[in-house]
Parts: structure tokens; sequence; C-alpha cells
């Protein structure tokens, strides 16, 4: 039956290619800020070639999502198959299992104190307080019984005490006050279409928050920036479609894209292309599904959730 | 190289007809998809969509979360170690475009195949039943079928309960073996 149709298609290749030459010089006068480009694109990759027919090599994790810093020589990795781990930043490849939670782990933030995970399957950020290898639950956020969100990514301003919330069902980011209470919803009206993840940046108060956009009305893939009142302040487009984590510094912008696995920088006021570190691919230091990325700048090296090779890359960063 | 470009240009082609004229749209999707979620995303061009492991990427680059809320899905491995290694990815049990007949003549659901290609251990191709993933009407549904046509049987030989040959099925028949407390497919039907 399927082998039937494929045959079929391919009689209509020739009908096709017509449509295809009149569609090129059509597509190319709208396409202007849509992703819907005229050419389906391969990015250029510097460094190293994308794999032809790369095979999935398995780390020890299954399915590594987002990561957060962890003191100074350590970070905590989500890990969506139900586990957080820690995992030292000069021992990359050998991830330690810190806590087992009952659900699908998404989003991760560290207040100081507690550990924030984001559980897709309850619905909630649940708090766990880490003292002697034992988790203690706290309360969760939203705090009501009925309250669901898609916890797709968070972060925590340590200071003013606030709790960003990336929100998959409302596409929104959502900020928590120090007792768990929603006090805004930032991009809620249009302005965000399918917030993926965040980044603080506390010195200036900005959230730079990466949105998949919505191919079906044309609106391009991003990055929005807004201020901690939810003010828009900046949206920056490039080449890019499946924009996952993302990590800001004062003037620049690291982010990684599921599709091109790659880590792409940013120049914060301009909004140009600074950077591309790593390619497409399952062996030592390609990318295949990077979800997050973390910046070191003492090593200047990135440390990224390689999600579909199940483990963490490290990549240096490429200055052009 | 000659057959990728083609290949490309017929992708191309289809898309841009599609978002031209919707000729395909119709009967080609299911209604949760568009045809530019898949083609013309950067780095996902023709050649590499033929590819099982970067369309598993392409997947994923979407359902790694549940979007909306039920969507999440994961690669199905053996979780436990006593089975040989195995790693099945998505379009083995899922047509990339649109919901597939069956044996019996009906539409499968969410996508999945009418035919399964079992690769390890080597079946073959498997007729894959789907249909109907509700108990409650009439005392029947697809996971498990009495024969072992069930989408959840087809492949398993080696498994304690759910078996291709239909016998040993009836664990905890009736509810639907997907649900989050049992096999949820955002955890590769593993737990
Ligand atoms: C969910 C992802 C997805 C969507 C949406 C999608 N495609 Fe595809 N398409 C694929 C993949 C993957 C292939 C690679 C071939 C295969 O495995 O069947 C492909 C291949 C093709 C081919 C090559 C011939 C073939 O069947 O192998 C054509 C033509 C095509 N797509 C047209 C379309 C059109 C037109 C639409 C919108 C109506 C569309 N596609 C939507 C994933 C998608
Ligand atoms: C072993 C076969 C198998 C594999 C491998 C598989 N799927 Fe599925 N998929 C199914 C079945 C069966 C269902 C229906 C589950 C149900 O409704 O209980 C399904 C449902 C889905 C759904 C709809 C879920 C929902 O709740 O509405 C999505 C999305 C999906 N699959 C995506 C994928 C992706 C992406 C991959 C690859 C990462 C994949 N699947 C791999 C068999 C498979
Ligand atoms: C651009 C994002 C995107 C990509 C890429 C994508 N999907 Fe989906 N998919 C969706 C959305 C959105 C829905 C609708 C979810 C809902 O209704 O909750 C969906 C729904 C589904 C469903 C269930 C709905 C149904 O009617 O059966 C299946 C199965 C599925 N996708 C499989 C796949 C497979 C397999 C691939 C890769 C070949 C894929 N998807 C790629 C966004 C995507
Ligand atoms: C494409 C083939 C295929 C399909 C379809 C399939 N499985 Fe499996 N599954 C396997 C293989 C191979 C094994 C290893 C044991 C064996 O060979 O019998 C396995 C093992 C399992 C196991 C035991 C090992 C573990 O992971 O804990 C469970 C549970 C399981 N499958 C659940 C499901 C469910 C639920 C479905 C339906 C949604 C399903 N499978 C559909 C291929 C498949």
């Amino acid at each position: 039956m399927h082998k039937m149709k494929t045959r079929v298609k391919s009689h209509l290749f020739l009908l096709l290619l017509v449509a295809a030459v009149s569609c090129l010089s059509e597509s190319q006068a709208w396409s202007g800020g849509l992703s819907w480009g005229p050419v389906i694109e391969e990015p250029a990759t510097e460094g190293c070639t994308p794999e032809d027919s790369p095979l999935i090599v398995q780390g020890p994790m299954k399915s590594p999502m987002r990561m957060v810093e962890y003191g100074d020589n350590s970070f905590l990795l989500s890990d969506r198959s139900g586990s957080i781990y820690e995992v030292k930043k000069n021992d990359p490849a050998h991830p330690v299992l810190l806590l087992r939670i009952d659900g699908n782990p998404l989003g991760i933030a560290f207040d100081g104190r507690n550990v924030l995970v984001g559980n897709e399957t309850s619905g909630k950020v649940e708090r766990y307080a880490l003292r002697r290898n034992r988790a203690t639950k706290r309360s969760s956020i939203p705090r009501s019984k009925s309250g669901r969100i898609q916890p797709l990514d968070i972060a925590v301003d340590r200071t003013k005490r606030m709790t960003f919330v990336v929100d998959g069902i409302d596409g929104d980011v959502k900020v928590y006050d120090r007792r768990g209470r929603l006090s805004l919803s930032i991009g809620g009206f249009g302005q965000l279409s399918q917030p993926q993840a965040l980044s603080l940046n506390p010195d200036t108060e900005e959230v730079v928050v990466t949105d998949y956009g919505d191919q079906r009305i044309g609106v391009s893939a991003s990055i929005q920036i807004f201020d901690y009142s939810g003010r828009h302040l900046k949206t920056i487009q490039g080449a890019f479609s499946r924009p996952q984590g993302v990590w800001s510094t004062g003037g620049s912008i690291y982010l990684v894209d599921a599709m091109l696995g790659q880590v792409l920088e940013f120049e914060r006021d301009t909004g140009a292309l600074l950077s591309t570190n790593g390619c497409y691919g399952s062996s030592d230091g390609h990318l295949m599904l990077p979800m997050d990325v973390l910046y070191d700048p003492p090593m200047k090296q990135f440390f990224v959730a390689d999600n579909r090779n199940g483990r963490v890359t490290v990549l240096p960063l490429i200055e052009q | 190289m000659m057959i990728r470009t083609l290949s490309k240009m017929t992708i191309l082609a289809a898309v841009c007809l599609a978002s031209v004229t919707f000729v395909c749209e119709a009967d080609a999707l299911i209604s949760g998809h568009e045809c530019a979620y898949c083609h013309s995303v950067m780095g996902a061009s023709g050649s590499t969509l033929l590819n099982d492991i970067s369309v598993e990427v392409l997947c994923m680059s979407c359902h790694v979360s549940a979007i909306g809320s039920t969507a999440a899905a994961e690669v199905h491995t053996n979780g436990g170690a006593s089975f040989p290694a195995n790693r099945i990815t998505c379009v083995e049990c899922h047509d990339p475009h649109d919901n597939q007949q069956n044996v019996n003549g009906v539409d499968n659901l969410n996508m999945v195949l009418g035919t399964i290609t079992v690769m390890s251990p080597t079946l073959g191709d498997i007729d894959a039943v789907f249909a109907d993933k509700d108990y409650s009407d009439d005392n029947s549904y697809d996971y498990s079928r009495p024969g072992g046509s069930g989408v959840c049987q087809v492949c398993h030989t080696q498994t304690s309960r759910q078996l291709n040959n239909g016998t040993a099925s009836n664990h905890k028949l009736g509810l639907t073996c997907t649900t989050a407390d049992c096999h949820p497919h955002s955890k590769g039907f593993d737990n």
C-alpha cells in the first residue's frame, strides 16, 4: 500500500518539478521573515564535516535536557527519562545520579538551597531540598492542586528571589515571587508563540527567551528579549529554526539549535551572528539534538546537553 | 549524488505545490502537522531526511516535550537488560505523513504503519493493527489482539506478556498500555 503511494509520487515528479520552478521564483518574493525559504538549507559548518549516516551512540543518559550551574565546579542536568544528574565540569563524561523524579523532568534550576525541577508529568515545578544525599520535596508551583503548566525551562534570580518558568501550555514565561505566587506573565499576548527555553541576565535585568515561532501563520523562530517587567526589548532572528537552550552574558547570547546541532553566538545589541560552533552528528564532538548550552568563560568552552547522543559534549569556542 | 538532488527537488516541488494549491494537504497529513514542519527546516534537507536517524532528530525537535499536552514520544529501547540491545526509531513504527491502512482495510491511528518491518529479531514485514484504542465500548482494542496483530504485540517474541503469537497476552487487558503509570511513549514504552 505504502510502496504504491511512493511510486505514484515519483511519477508525478515531472509535474512537480515544473511546479517547483515556478514556486521557487514565487516564494522568494514572500519568504521575507519566514523560515519557509525556497531552498532547504544545509548550514555551513566550521571545523568539522557533518556525518552522512550517523549512528546514535547512547551515552550514560537517555535523554539529557537542561542544565544549570551548581556551585563553581559543577552543574545539574535533567534527563527526561526521570533523573537529575550532577556533572563535574572537569569530568563531564561521568555524571553522578542525584535524584530520581517520578515523571519526565524538563526544566531545572537551583536557587542556592533548593533544586527546582520542571516535571512535565505532574505539570508542576517541584522543589527539592538536598541534605546529606537525601532529597525532601517541598511545595510546588503552581500551588493550587489543579494548576498545571508545562515547565520547559526554569531560571531563578537569587537576589530578587524571582522564578521564571517557560510554560509550553500557555506559550508564555510565568514569573513567580518568593512565595511561589504568580506575579507576571511575559509574552502571553502574541509576543511569544512557542517559547522553549530562557536565560536571565541579572545585571541588566533581562530575560532572553528562545521561540520556535509558528509556521502555520508565518512567524519565524527567534530570540526574544524582555525586561523583568515584561516589556519587550528586542527580537533576534537568523539562520536557525529550532532554537532550544540559551545562555546569555552581557554582550553575547549563545544558543543551541536542535536541528542544526550547533552552538550559535549572537551579539546582544546588533543581533549579528558572531560564531558557529560544532556540527551535526554522533562521533566525538558532534551534536545530535542539542537541548541546552552552558558557557564556561574561564575555559572558553561550552557544555552541551547532547540529547540523542545521551551525553554532555564539551566544545571549544571558535573565535571568528 | 544525482539521486539525492533529484529527491530533494521532488520534495521541494511537492511541498511548494502543497503550499500554493493545497492539493496534498487534505489527504497527505494528519491535522496536527504541516509540510513546513519537516521540510524547509534549517538542517533538514531532502537527503538527510532520507536517513532514519536524522528523521528522528527532526521528530524529536518537537516531540521531545509534549506539545499542547499529549504528544511526547521517545524511541523504544528495551529498558531491562534481559533482552538483546535494541533501539527502534520513529519511522519503524510511524509513517511520517499520514495514517496508513491496516490489513483489515481500516486506517491505523497516530500515523502507525500498517506493515511494520521487524528487524530484530528478523521477522520481516508484519501486519500491525492499531485502529481502536477504546476497550470499554466493545471489550476489545488494538494494543493487544487475540491473534497477536495488536501494535504492542507484533514484534514481541521474548517478552513475558503481549507476545506476537497471541499467547500470554491478557496482562492487564482493558487498560491502556501507554498511560503514564505503565509504558508511556515519553519513556520509550519501557517502564
Ligand atoms: C512530520 C514530518 C513531515 C511532514 C509534516 C511532511 N513530511 Fe514529507 N517527508 C518526511 C520524511 C521523513 C520524508 C522522507 C521519506 C520517508 O521516509 O518516507 C519525507 C518525504 C517526502 C517526499 C518524498 C517522497 C516520499 O514519499 O518518500 C515528498 C514528495 C514529501 N515528503 C512531501 C510532503 C508534503 C507535500 C508535505 C505536506 C503535505 C509533507 N511532505 C509533510 C517528513 C514529513
Ligand atoms: C514501537 C513503535 C513506536 C515507535 C518506535 C514510536 N512510536 Fe510513536 N506511537 C506508537 C503508538 C502505538 C502510538 C499510539 C500510542 C497511544 O495512543 O497509546 C504512538 C503515538 C505517538 C504520538 C502521539 C502521542 C499522543 O499521546 O497523542 C506521537 C507524537 C508519536 N507517537 C511520536 C513518535 C516519535 C517522535 C517517535 C520517535 C522518537 C515515535 N513516536 C516512535 C508507536 C511507536
Ligand atoms: C514542528 C513540530 C513537529 C515536528 C517536527 C513533528 N511533529 Fe508530530 N506533532 C506536532 C504537533 C503540534 C502535533 C499535534 C499535537 C497535539 O495535537 O497535541 C503533532 C502530533 C503528532 C502525532 C499524533 C497526532 C495524530 O493525529 O496522530 C504523531 C503520531 C506525530 N506527531 C508524529 C510525528 C513524527 C513521527 C514526526 C517525525 C517524522 C513528527 N511528528 C514531527 C508537531 C511536530
Ligand atoms: C517495532 C517492534 C515493536 C513494537 C511495535 C513494540 N515493541 Fe515492545 N519491544 C520490542 C522488542 C524487540 C523488545 C525486546 C523483547 C522482545 O524481543 O520480545 C520489546 C520489549 C518491550 C518491553 C519489555 C522491555 C522493556 O523495555 O521494559 C515492553 C514493556 C514493551 N516492549 C512495550 C511495548 C508497548 C507498550 C508497545 C506498544 C505501544 C510495544 N512494546 C510495541 C519491539 C517492539
